[in-house]
């Protein structure tokens, strides 16, 4: 019945301890598994951003060094995340580990409001299809194969009528499908998501084989002029410079956090022996590892092709709508490499694998919302009906309606009354940064306010006294804080214009105010919020 | 004046459920403490109650003790020590073992001694929790109910029958304070771990039908099944490879219905006012079938986090309020 686990380092004979046969009893997720999973959620689509955003809104900033210091400083964040979940490993995240730390309506607030803007983000991936994905498509599938059809429909499809329109179908059959069968949507998902990645294979090899010489010649087959882009950006007040600029470097590092702060998601799996030998932290923080030389080398392979001056002019005058900007579909990153062929099916490849690559940010993000609505449902701060499942479909409909019902709201906003697309993009990772913090306050006190949980656990230690958690919930909140501020106070970022700002501070009012109305009316129903968290005396 | 007038309550029944504490003596210390904290009028205990670990304290011959936890050395130099270290172990629902390097060296080799060895600290961990809840509990107004899961040997039921303040409720349908019965079954269907109870579902199903036919009426009673129904949010547990590891897809982890087809068909058939469920940890929730509530509150006890259920029942209208927490 029973079983000799382990051998000791210690030079002593036999087992370190006996396990019998009992459920539950797995072992680690195998390390190639978690470094797959954790750079599976680095997003390349948001990454390959820093390419061309970088250098239009901060001249000078390389996209490689952005991509590599912006790495290095999220290794705290990503270990807070593991170390955390060393210590509570079944309490499935960030709304548990505040809730238990510091209190269930801190816990609350910070979920509900990360989640909210994670809605916003799925539509926004949503709403990015058309410009970036399908008119971009079009637009070089047009001139690879000369066609005006393909032409006049890059153009055609990007209005606000067709972005909605879109956008919407497709929120509405991820969501559906979500609802039919959450096994066949994860499936379908995998296979897109491999489906992405080979655009970014294809993408990364284009731009070894092809010089700046024969980009040059590109863009003279799609219209433009490499030069003549970069003296019209000149002319319309784009600051410009060919020359390495640090300062402006480090000001656009908020674009690599965008992908590299969220390589924290196997933080939320664990098993009932916990690694001895910590071998899920080394994975995470060799996944942020691995994304970051994969979006460096594109970064790298970009400039070296494209050129940062021409990336930052092209994007400049693209972004301002201005009429000198010499191509039909909005400048992005896989638009700029699909002009470096003119196969046909190639291009058709890239393009279809860049639009995979939007869809397929939206299936799982969904799912983090909903599950999120249920921990609260169950926990009796939201209803408990949107936690119901159908007794026909075995799905929650009504939790994935509601998901689907505030998506489509945020859609027609982000079409109908947005502004600069980056706007809402950085006004997202700010108010997203708000609950890291939180979550960055709960690590620095866990080892004091939960003391018997954390000297229970596998990360009891101490660096001169002072817990591992705290050292690592510091640095991780000092690099939050590093974020936070350079959002904030980088006009170009677009995060603190007015709509920006408002839209933070009502989210996050409405994150604060949901618990206290929660707690009366439970209370009315003679259920005691408070008691969902407070821990029992051990003794 | 009538808005602020509040509606008497009718007449309640508190329940506090917790499961799965799987040795864990500072979870079960908690759940002793539950009955005052949350004042509730009966405490059940839904199986699973013992620990899964050995730890080997192997004497060092200086008059000290060493062993290892969560991979590194500890070492305890006196007795003090080792008396802390012990503690620190049972908290984490782990049983220490103090041993000789000769000891320790027979149960290495030997796994009959090693399984002796096993049985007798669950034995001995078991009596003591029941001696503790006998004193603890001597003079609360609490109803108290336990059962075994299907990780625990069906040979401890006699330490738990053997309790002077509790009742172990797998014997018969037992009564709780307002009248509503309850009937206890602990197996589950068959795991990966091979454990001491488990059925196959056509058995499960048999011996389901055996404890509900007892009961008066099924539809204003409390179920009490350690395994839950299958394909609800009660029983996804993470999909395991031949290894045991879970299996991780872009998805994130693949989860899978752990749960027993008997149990909830039993459910819908009978419509039970509740259905109180443990056996997959990571799954806590809650979810209606038809009419009844069915409720997993999940285990974090390698945490010493005691999650429960405070579920309270009325005549009229069964369950009338429920709150998951973590206590």
């Amino acid at each position: 019945m029973s079983q000799v686990t382990t051998t000791p380092d210690d030079g002593q004979p036999g087992a370190t301890f006996y396990t019998r046969q009992a459920s539950g009893l797995v072992r680690d997720i195998s390390p190639a598994s978690s470094i797959a999973l954790n750079v599976s959620f680095v997003s390349i689509p948001l990454a390959v951003l820093i390419a061309t955003q970088a250098p239009a809104s901060f001249p000078g900033a390389s996209p490689f060094w952005v991509a590599v210091i912006c790495a290095v400083l999220c290794i705290f964040p990503v270990l807070l995340y593991s170390l955390f979940t060393s210590v509570m490993p079944r309490s499935g995240g960030d709304y548990v580990f505040v809730s238990r730390t510091l209190h269930p309506w801190a816990g609350f607030a910070a979920s509900f409001n990360i989640t909210a803007w994670y809605l916003l983000v799925i539509a926004y991936f949503a709403y990015l299809l058309t410009p970036f994905g399908i008119s971009s498509a079009f637009s070089t599938i047009g001139v690879a194969a000369g066609s005006s059809t393909f032409n006049d429909l890059a153009v055609d499809v990007n209005t606000k009528g067709w972005q909605f329109a879109i956008g919407a179908v497709t929120l509405i059959a991820v969501a559906l499908l979500m609802s039919l069968s959450l096994r066949t949507a994860l499936r379908i998902y995998k296979w897109l998501f491999a489906f992405s990645l080979v655009g970014v294979v294809l993408s990364a090899l284009l731009l070894l084989f092809n010089s700046r010489a024969d980009f040059v010649q590109a863009v003279s087959a799609f219209g433009g002029s490499y030069d003549g882009v970069i003296a019209d950006a000149r002319a319309a007040g784009y600051a410009g410079s060919a020359n390495f600029d640090l300062g402006n470097t480090l000001l656009a590092m908020p674009l690599a956090f965008a992908s590299f702060g969220y390589a924290i998601v196997t933080a939320y799996a664990g098993g009932e022996i916990r690694s001895p030998k910590a071998g899920n932290r080394r994975a995470m923080i060799l996944s942020l590892g691995i994304a970051a030389v994969i979006v460096a080398i594109l970064m790298a392979l970009a400039s070296r092709t494209f050129g940062n001056d021409f990336l930052g002019s092209a994007t400049y005058l693209g972004n301002a709508g201005d009429e000198a900007y010499p191509f039909a579909s909005a400048p992005f990153f896989f638009f700029f490499v699909s002009m470096l062929t003119s196969s046909t099916p190639l291009i058709v490849l890239i393009s279809l694998s860049f639009i995979v690559a939007f869809v397929v940010a939206l299936p799982a993000t969904f799912l983090i919302a909903t599950r999120n609505i249920f921990a609260w449902s169950f926990d009796r701060v939201l209803p408990e009906r949107l936690s119901e499942v159908n007794e026909r479909s075995r799905s929650p409909l009504i939790a994935n309606g509601v998901v689907l019902l505030v998506t489509l709201g945020y859609l027609a906003l982000i079409v109908f009354a947005g502004g600069d697309f980056l706007d809402l993009l950085f006004t997202a990772g700010l108010a997203e940064l708000l609950t890291f913090m939180v979550v960055a306050i709960a690590g620095i006190v866990f080892p004091r306010v939960r003391r018997a949980v954390y000297e229970g656990s596998p990360i009891r230690r101490s660096v001169a006294g002072v817990p591992l958690l705290t050292i690592v919930g510091v640095c991780a909140l000092a690099v939050y804080a590093f974020f936070f501020y350079s959002v904030a106070t980088t006009d170009e970022l677009g995060a603190n214009a007015s709509p920006g700002i408002r839209a933070t501070v009502i989210i996050a009012a409405v994150s604060i105010l949901i618990y206290p109305v929660a707690v009366l009316i439970n209370r009315r129903r003679g259920v005691d919020l408070n008691l969902a968290f407070r821990e029992l005396p051990p003794e | 004046m009538k808005l602020f007038r509040r509606t008497p309550r009718a007449p309640r029944t508190r329940v506090f459920f917790a499961t799965d504490l799987h040795g864990s003596e500072r979870c079960f210390r908690k759940w002793l403490n539950a009955a005052a904290a949350y004042e509730a009028d009966v405490l059940i205990l839904g199986g699973d109650l013992t620990g899964k670990m050995l730890v080997p304290l192997v004497a060092d011959g200086a008059g000290g003790h060493r062993g290892e936890l969560h991979g590194e050395p500890v070492h305890a130099r006196d007795n003090a020590e080792l008396e802390e270290l012990t503690k620190r172990i049972r908290m984490m629902g782990r049983y220490p073992i103090v041993l000789t390097r000769e000891e320790k060296a027979e149960m290495d080799a030997d796994p009959a001694a090693l399984d002796a060895r096993f049985n007798q600290a669950m034995e001995d961990g078991l009596r003591a929790w029941v001696e503790l809840a006998d004193e603890r509990l001597a003079d609360a107004d609490v109803a108290v109910f336990t059962m075994l899961g299907n990780d625990d040997s069906p040979a401890l039921a006699d330490v738990l029958r053997g309790a002077e303040r509790s009742t172990y409720a797998e014997d018969g349908i037992v009564e709780l304070p307002g009248g509503f019965e309850m009937a206890s079954f602990g197996y589950s269907t068959p795991t990966p771990w091979h454990t001491p109870r488990e059925l196959e579902e056509e058995e499960m199903a048999t011996r389901l039908d055996e404890v509900i036919g007892r009961l008066r009426d099924p539809k204003h009673a409390v179920f009490n099944l350690h395994c839950p129904p299958a394909g609800t949010h009660l029983d996804q547990a993470a999909k395991l490879d031949d290894d045991l590891r879970p299996v991780v897809d872009a998805s994130g982890l693949v989860m899978t219905s752990v749960g027993s087809t008997a149990v909830r068909e039993a459910i819908e058939r009978h419509q039970p006012l509740l259905g109180l469920h443990g056996h997959v940890h990571e799954s806590p929730g809650s979810e209606r079938l038809g009419a009844t509530l069915c409720v997993n509150p999940g285990s974090e006890y390698g945490d010493g986090v005691l999650r429960g259920a405070i579920v309270d029942l009325e005549a009229e209208r069964g369950v009338a309020r429920w709150q998951l927490v973590q206590g």
